[in-house]
Formats: C-alpha cells, sequence, structure tokens
C-alpha cells in the first residue's frame, strides 16, 4: 500500500471534516458553540456537588476529583463517538454525497474513522478546558495534578480505537434507517455516560446493569485516565491496561465485523443512497 | 484492433420487496458494452435504468445473475470496479453547501488519490473543459441549476474514469444548459478514445445525438438494441404520422380501436395555450381514413396531418404501444 497516498487521503478527509465543522461561522462564535454545552453541564454537575456539599457539610476532594474527571474526559469520547456515528446521517441525507464518498474511497469504514479524528482532537480541547475550569469549580486545586504524558497519550489514542470502533458498530447501524441516525448517536453517547464509570462507580449501577458496564471498555479507560493525571488514584494501573487492551482488540474485531455485515446488507437493499430529504 | 467488452452483464436481475410486494426492478437484463463508446439506456421513469447504472456502480447487489464493469464482478471485486469507474446524477447538488465548488472538488480529488498539486492542477484543467472558471470559487449553494450539474460531471472526471456512468446527466436543466452538458459529454469522449460512458436518459433526442449505441428498457427489460440507425429502421416499415387537432382531448383518443384503424403505436400530447393535441402514430398502412373519420365523430377539428421521418420515439411507440410521455 502507497502509505503517503493513504495518509494524503486521511489529511484530506479530515480537512473536509473540520471545514463542515467550523466554516459555517466565524472562528470566535464556533470556539463559544463548541464550550458552551460542555460547560454548561460541567456547571451544572459542579453545582450539585457543591449544593450537597453546602447542605450535608460533607467536602471530599477525592469524589470531587472523580466527579470531575469523569465529566471531562467524557467529553473526549462523547465528540468522538458522535463525530463517527452522525456522519452518515449527515453525508446521506444533509449533503447527498454517501455515494459518491462510498464509490470513491476504498473502504466506507476507515472514511468514517478518519472523518472521526478531528472530532476527537476537540474533544481533547474540552477535556482539558472542562478539567481546568472544573476542578477549582469544586475547590480541588489543579496544580495537585501530575499529569504522565506518555500515559496521556496512550490513553488518548486506545480511547480513539476502542471508541470509534464502537461507534462503527453504531454507524453500521445507522445504515439502515435514515430517521434515526441521530437519536442513535445520542442515545449510545447517553448510555456510555450511563454506563461508563462517569459520574458514579459502576458498582453503583443495579447488578442486571453492571454486566453491560464491565463489558464495556469505558471503565477501564476512565479509571486509566483518572490515573493518568493522578498517581495516587488507587489502582492497578498494569491490570487496568491489561483489561483495557484486551477489551479494545475485541471491539475491533466486533467492529469490522459488524461493519462488513451492516455494509453488505445496507447493498444488498440499496440503502446507501436511501434519504428522507429532510 | 478489437474492442475489449467494458459492462457486460448476463441474467442480471433485481427484485425489491416493498411492502410484502416483490418489485422486478430489473429482469435478466443482458448488455454488452464495448469500450470506447457512448452507450445509452432509454426508457421512462420506473424502467430500472437507474436500478441498473447502481447495480454497476457498486452501490446496489443484482438478486441474481451478473456483472462485470472494466472487467471486474460487481459483487466479488467491488473495490477494483470502482477503480475504474465514476458516476454522475443529474438533477441533484451532491456535495458541502459552505464550500467552494473547487474546494468540494478538491476533496474529492485527495479521495481518488491525486496529489495535493496534481489534485488542484487536474481541477484547472476540468474547469477549462467544462467552462467553469467563473464560478469555480463560489459556494456549491449559491450557484445555479446548470452549474451544479457541471460540478457534478467535474466530479465525475476528476480520477479519469475509464467508465463513467451518467444517469440523467440532464435531468431539469434548460435547453441551453443541457446541450452544453451533451457537447462537454460528446467532446470528453472523442479526446478519450478508449474511455466509455453509460448514459441513462428518458429524452429520446438526447439518446440520439450522444449515443453509438442504445437500449431501450421497459419494465425491467432491455426490449431492442441497437445504433439509432438501426433502432430507427426497425419502424422502416411502419409510416409515422404526426396529426395536430383541436376541441379533443387526449381521453377522448383512448376510444380509438387500434388494430382496426392499422395502429401499432399512438403517443399524444397536449398543448392547453393554443388547445392543440398532438397525435403521433406508428401505422401499419398508410391509410389513416378511420382516423379521421374518428376524429370528425368526436367533432374534433384537425389542423395537420402530415408523415414524418422515424425518430427513437416512434421506435419505444411501436414496441411498447404507447409513447414515453405517457408515463
Amino acid at each position: 500500500m502507497d502509505v503517503e497516498n493513504y495518509l494524503r487521503k486521511i489529511y484530506a478527509i479530515m480537512w473536509f471534516s473540520w471545514q463542515e465543522l467550523s466554516n459555517w461561522t466565524k472562528p470566535h462564535i464556533f470556539i463559544a458553540y463548541l464550550m458552551v454545552r460542555p460547560i454548561f453541564g460541567l456547571l451544572l454537575y459542579a453545582y450539585i456537588y457543591i449544593a450537597f456539599a453546602v447542605t450535608s457539610g460533607l467536602v471530599d476532594p477525592q469524589r470531587a476529583f472523580y466527579l470531575i474527571t469523569g465529566i471531562a474526559f467524557y467529553n473526549f469520547i462523547g465528540n468522538g463517538i458522535y463525530g463517527v456515528v452522525w456522519i452518515i446521517h449527515e453525508e446521506r441525507e444533509h449533503y447527498n454525497i454517501l455515494k459518491y464518498t462510498y464509490i470513491s474511497f476504498p473502504k466506507l469504514r476507515d472514511y468514517l474513522l478518519a472523518r472521526s479524528i478531528v472530532y476527537y482532537i476537540i474533544g481533547i480541547g474540552l477535556s482539558i478546558v472542562v478539567l481546568l475550569i472544573g476542578l477549582p469549580l469544586v475547590g480541588y486545586n489543579p496544580l495537585l495534578l501530575k499529569p504522565n504524558v506518555p500515559l496521556l497519550i496512550f490513553i488518548f489514542l486506545i480511547g480513539f480505537v476502542w471508541s470509534a470502533f464502537l461507534s462503527i458498530v453504531m454507524s453500521g447501524s445507522s445504515l439502515f434507517s435514515s430517521e434515526f441516525g441521530p437519536l442513535i448517536s445520542e442515545a449510545f453517547g447517553g448510555l456510555l455516560f450511563l454506563l461508563g464509570n462517569v459520574l458514579f462507580p459502576i458498582t453503583s449501577l443495579p447488578e442486571w446493569l453492571q454486566p453491560a458496564a464491565y463489558a464495556l471498555p469505558m471503565m477501564d479507560w476512565m479509571e486509566l485516565a483518572r490515573f493518568s493525571i493522578n498517581p495516587a488514584y488507587p489502582i492497578d494501573p498494569v491490570n487496568t491496561t491489561i483489561i483495557l487492551v484486551i477489551k479494545t482488540l475485541v471491539y475491533v474485531i466486533i467492529g469490522i465485523g459488524f461493519f462488513a455485515l451492516a455494509d453488505k446488507l445496507a447493498r444488498d437493499r440499496g440503502l446507501l443512497e436511501t434519504s428522507l430529504y429532510h | 484492433m478489437e474492442k475489449e467488452t467494458a459492462i457486460f452483464t448476463r441474467e442480471l436481475t433485481r427484485i425489491f420487496e416493498r411492502g410484502g410486494e416483490k418489485i422486478r426492478a430489473l429482469d435478466n437484463v443482458n448488455i454488452e458494452v464495448p469500450e470506447g463508446i457512448i452507450y445509452g439506456l432509454l426508457g421512462p421513469n420506473g424502467a430500472g435504468k437507474t436500478t441498473l447504472i447502481r447495480i454497476l456502480a457498486t452501490l446496489l447487489l443484482p438478486s441474481s445473475g451478473f456483472a462485470y464493469v472494466g472487467g471486474y464482478d460487481v459483487v466479488r471485486e467491488p473495490d477494483k470496479v470502482r477503480s475504474v469507474i465514476n458516476l454522475v446524477s443529474g438533477g441533484e447538488r451532491a456535495g458541502y453547501g459552505i464550500l467552494t465548488v473547487k474546494e468540494n472538488l478538491w476533496f474529492y480529488s485527495q479521495l481518488y488519490g491525486l496529489g495535493i498539486r496534481e489534485g488542484w492542477e487536474k481541477i484547472e484543467q476540468l474547469a477549462e473543459l467544462l467552462d467553469m472558471k467563473d464560478f469555480l470559487n463560489v459556494r456549491l449553494n449559491r450557484i445555479s441549476t446548470g452549474m451544479a450539474q457541471k460540478y457534478s460531471l467535474a466530479r465525475g472526471l476528476l480520477n479519469d474514469p475509464d467508465i463513467l456512468f451518467l444517469d440523467e446527466p440532464t435531468l431539469g436543466l434548460d435547453v441551453g444548459a443541457a446541450r452544453a452538458i451533451r457537447k462537454i459529454i460528446k467532446a470528453w469522449v472523442h479526446q478519450n478514445q478508449n474511455k466509455t460512458i453509460l448514459l441513462t436518459t428518458h429524452y429520446m433526442a438526447e439518446a440520439e445525438e450522444l449515443c453509438d449505441l442504445i437500449s431501450i428498457i421497459h419494465e425491467g427489460r432491455i426490449i431492442a438494441t441497437g445504433s439509432p440507425t438501426e433502432l430507427k429502421h426497425r419502424v422502416s416499415k411502419e409510416v409515422i404520422y404526426k396529426i395536430e387537432v383541436k376541441n379533443i382531448s387526449e381521453e377522448d383518443m383512448g376510444g380509438l380501436k387500434k388494430e382496426e384503424a392499422g395502429i401499432v403505436g399512438l403517443s399524444t400530447s397536449y398543448d392547453a395555450y393554443s388547445n392543440v393535441l398532438s397525435i403521433r402514430l406508428v401505422m401499419d398502412t398508410s391509410d389513416v381514413s378511420h382516423i379521421i373519420r374518428y376524429i370528425e365523430k368526436l367533432n374534433g377539428r384537425i389542423i395537420s396531418i402530415s408523415k414524418v421521418e422515424p425518430t427513437l420515439e416512434d421506435v419505444f411507440l411501436k414496441l411498447v404501444g404507447v409513447g414515453l410521455s405517457e408515463y
């Protein structure tokens, strides 16, 4: 394979994604648009924590750290999965280009992954901003953090891999529905927020729901992400990393297999061009 | 040197299921298109033209049968097929509206593996060929329908495809824009001797003007194939009449007993502005007295009767019994 040629294609896809995402308005409005949702989400949860602390008199820096890091790192995952899952709907319904993309790029799956990279990069920025604003809000000194940069890079890379391939499954599903593409991306993001060790430990979930949460790489990833900026965070990093890598591999295989099947079925049913012309 | 086959199908069938009902969109279609020609697929809306193009462009799987494009199997080797084809559909504006025409084209040039500079150069070449320089830097959502079709055509030519599928390329265009598109299509094929175009249309004149070889498709079946001259030869034994009548409706003509009158095919078109009904008749006799009596019986006033040269419309009329405009 011509690696240089392939990388150029990836660059063009990322450029297109960035243009599509950002060039509808002025830069400062775009930045405000990006920040509004995560910041207001942060303020909501931070206020709940503060209100609880004030009314109960219980201040727990470790819980505050857990809460804010969960909300902050979720931005990376949430933004990324939206990027992967939304594209089928967007290109088929809004721009009528899915069929042209389909015949001009070797694999639709790889195209979707490349399109999502920009969303993930924005997600990193949002995670850092939310972290830096959120921790002082709940009384946790950000200077206490000791970021392990190589581990953080690993966290973001492996986070991209597992969440993008998990999203590929959802994206494959959205091939079959012109109407529910946006719903699939929103619902899937919400599910990961609920089951992903974001606001509370998985053990707080009802017992019947816990196996589903354990099956997702999100919990291990989130724990390792917390550890990557705070070495005192009480987990076994080696064990967590091994489990995360194994789960990631499983989801990569599931993503590839499922999307290949969805692609074939969509082609069989003629769904690549199906549009409701909203 | 003998020409290679660009497109080949055998017993190609596609069945769609809608609401429990099975619809046979393509029914045992056999076509063989030599490279280096413009091949036209002519038929009314719903005849199966677009379904065939979708299968050949690897967007849809056939229910049964085989299709080879550029020597590659569309089912088993879709990636190889995609490396030699491109597709342009008429009547749509496919692209990101807030990007300029040039930026949209550059994006696709990169997907097709052109180098960054090579991509820009190719766009400049195509802009010259398609007369697009005036709107190359205009946002896609601000250009006219005719410009949008030129943009689509440019996108279709970016990868210099061996085989280009044009699905109703002049759909929705005004006369001038349609003529410009036809001129470009002809120029491209003449400049590139080994390139093949498969063009679908329901415009008879367009097929006649552009195509070296035409298949007429009706209800999913290929009912005739040949050059425009060969196809028109199929009505050489018949007589073609054009009759213009006032004070009579299209429905009135439905009561005419076609066999008794010697009519093989009949199509009508009504011009409300002049209140004139134009009747086109493919007849196996030159005697139109039966038809004249019928019109007079309905108090219709005949304005003109003329014998006309056969067109592809008459071939369709003879083969199907009614004109394309009836669909």
